[in-house]
């Protein structure tokens, strides 16, 4: 379907992308002081990190915990080119993201060969061991120290040192990434990565190439991250270590699996709740693992899903993609007790228009 | 010499609280597959109890400890009942993420009570340096190493020789089998959690005399009894008790001789290579998958 064709047949969708946009671009209007409009920013920074989390862990059922240590090397590499290097803002900027694909790719390779629970005790090790190379490489990264200075993003003559223009260029950003990961799921790729976290065995069998898929997830969920750590660098004027811990990653996960684990609406939701929230509740600071983790268990026992995920992920044994399957081959389902015969449109018919519906 | 005899020593210490750790960690692994991110936090949880009960209330020191002990039992228990059995027949990604909530909503509590201070565990025995062959021995070490040791020894006597520990591998290996043959595997599951919340908060005593109370203390046990697992073999017990030992004197003869800075890093990269090389640890036997 074209673009145009799209908007022309479906009016009400045209109305509401259209005030959502008017609504992103107004906003700045109504900011009542610098501390909230950062706030605000905060938010788009963060969207691109529960997008990445959420296209490895929502979709391919990977539970990573290691993006911190993608979100800081993306960090420091936008940092350190432009201030040791020179290099314009563009160039840091892409680079923060290829560089953090680049380690995502190559910690993807290990993690190919173990199993689940090994691939996050991986990950884990390697945001650790990012963590303790930041801290102790003085010569590169000033270690706890960290880089204060960082210049704000900048294109040709253009400065983006006002909240205002910052707000715009990374809106542009966020949306490009929601945009990507849209397309990126919507498409053969992301059924093949809901296959995968269904069932490998079965997807496998199936034809899908578990091992590049798994690759592609890592590649494109650390790119966005590695971006996002650039966006950080030249928000904030400052890289250092103790931003990227453990606890970072675990909030990528909680934005991600809050809003609900393959949905993207889910995890923009998850980002702003969980952005904002804490600042609403300053008060309730020190509570604020508590909360958390609560909200963690008790998201996890009664709504696993998340506010706007898939049943799929929440479906015991094994998830509705492969109980149609099963269907589909005339075989009895025990809880419906119909059954139909293999039309051979499997893919495009019975789960076609949206994967992650449910 | 002398310099390396003291780091075997150390690393044999601190490997021996690793062993002990693990030796619970990799029971509660292996009977649900569950990576338990909750059991440092449990037994960081205990050993400030321990720590109470031993500072403010005076209690002495065998009662103190035991009471922490079983109050870890209880933790994990609780632990298993409210964050883990809800989402036992869940996909693995759920009942990890639960897990991890525990995990923090414990540490928060424990740091609403205690706070986030680093303080020194009261000592429980008179330390004492005795010269052994011209190298200087501290008798903590040796009372660390005899004590952890036998604490491993009763936890693996109870797997092994009870009727308790029969129906506790019973379950480990096939759940609806056991419940055929009459064995109640809530009470099993509930059992284990309490053997490793108690064994734990062992751990975590013995941990906190040798080097202090605080509250990061729960997630560093984790990740090295998880790197002791992997070491060792997920769901073998000797396969823990070796990959603890292993761990503490690798991370010994690494701070002694490489670079102390880095010595968790260079534990993890090991770790890694281990994992790619040997997916299922040294001792670990490759079980196929369950289709």
């Amino acid at each position: 379907m074209t673009v145009r064709r799209f908007f022309v047949s479906q009016p009400r969708r045209l109305l509401a992308y259209g005030l959502g946009v008017a609504i992103l671009l107004a906003l700045p209007e109504f900011m009542p002081n610098d501390y909230v409009f950062r706030i605000v920013i905060a938010v788009i920074i963060d969207i691109p990190l529960a997008l990445s989390q959420n296209l490895i862990t929502g979709f391919t059922g990977m539970l990573t915990l290691g993006q911190a240590a993608f979100y800081g090397i993306g960090a420091y590499t936008s940092a350190l080119l432009v201030m040791r290097m020179g290099a314009p803002w563009p160039v840091a900027f892409l680079a923060a993201g290829l560089v953090a694909c680049v380690f995502g790719i190559l910690l993807g390779f290990p993690c190919l060969r173990v199993g689940s629970d090994y691939l996050t005790l991986m990950t884990i090790g390697f945001g650790e061991i990012f963590h303790i190379v930041t801290l102790n490489w003085m010569d590169l990264t000033r270690g706890p120290m960290g880089l204060p200075g960082v210049p704000p993003p900048q294109i040709g003559p253009f400065v983006f040192n006002t909240c205002q223009s910052q707000y715009y260029l990374y809106l542009v950003i966020a949306i490009l990434c929601y945009l990507f990961m849209h397309r990126l799921t919507k498409s053969h790729i992301g059924r093949a990565l809901i296959a995968i976290r269904e069932d490998e065995t079965v997807a496998s069998t199936m034809g899908i190439n578990v091992a590049r898929y798994k690759l592609l997830a890592f590649a494109f969920g650390t790119l966005w991250v590695g971006f996002s750590g650039s966006m950080l660098a030249h928000f904030l004027a400052f890289v250092g270590p103790m931003t990227f811990s453990l606890n970072e990653s675990l909030f990528h996960m909680q934005m991600a699996i809050l809003g609900g684990l393959g949905s993207l609406p889910g995890s923009v939701l998850g980002a702003v709740i969980l952005v904002s929230l804490p600042q609403i509740f300053q008060p309730l600071y020190e509570y604020r693992m508590l909360l958390n983790g609560g909200l963690m268990v008790i998201l996890m026992a009664w709504r696993p899903q998340g506010i706007m995920g898939t049943s799929a992920v929440a479906k015991s044994a094994k998830g509705r993609f492969f109980k149609q399957l099963g269907r589909s081959f005339g075989r009895e389902n025990p809880s419906s007790g119909k059954s139909k015969p293999f039309t051979g449109q499997l893919l495009s018919e019975e789960y076609s228009d949206d994967p992650t519906e449910g | 010499m002398e310099y390396l005899v003291k780091q075997l020593l150390n690393g044999l210490a601190a490997g021996s609280i690793y062993a002990l750790i693990a030796v619970g960690y990799n029971m509660v692994y292996g009977i649900l597959e569950l990576i338990n991110f909750a059991h440092g936090d449990i037994y960081m949880f205990g050993t400030f109890i321990a720590l109470s009960l031993l500072t403010t209330l005076n209690v002495p020191v065998i009662p103190a400890v035991l009471l922490a002990c079983v109050a870890g039992g209880l933790i994990g228990m609780l632990v298993e009942r409210v964050a883990y059995r809800p989402v036992r027949d869940a996909p693995r990604v759920v009942p990890m993420i639960s897990a991890v909530g525990a995990a923090l909503v414990l540490r928060n509590v424990a740091q609403l009570i205690w706070g986030t201070e680093t303080m020194p565990f009261p000592e429980m025995f008179p330390t004492r340096m005795v010269q052994v062959g011209g190298i200087q021995i501290n008798s903590m070490q040796v009372i660390i190493l005899v004590l952890a040791l036998s604490l491993t020894g009763v936890f693996a006597l109870i797997v092994r020789k009870t009727k308790l520990g029969k129906a506790t591998r019973s379950v480990a290996q096939d759940i609806p089998a056991s419940r055929l043959m009459g064995i109640e595997v809530n009470k099993i599951i509930l059992f284990v959690y309490f053997a490793g919340g108690f064994f734990g908060v062992a751990a975590g005593v013995l941990f906190s005399m040798y080097y202090a109370v605080w509250i990061g203390m729960g997630f560093l046990g984790t990740m090295k009894a998880w790197i002791a697992c992997v070491i060792g073999g997920i769901g073998s017990l000797q396969g823990a008790f070796v990959g603890g030992l292993l761990l503490g004197v690798t991370e010994a003869l690494i701070s002694g001789f490489v670079s102390s800075a880095y010595r968790d890093a260079i534990c993890y990269a090991i770790v890694m290579v281990i994992l790619v090389a040997r997916p299922m640890g040294i001792f670990g036997r490759q079980v196929a998958e369950k289709v």
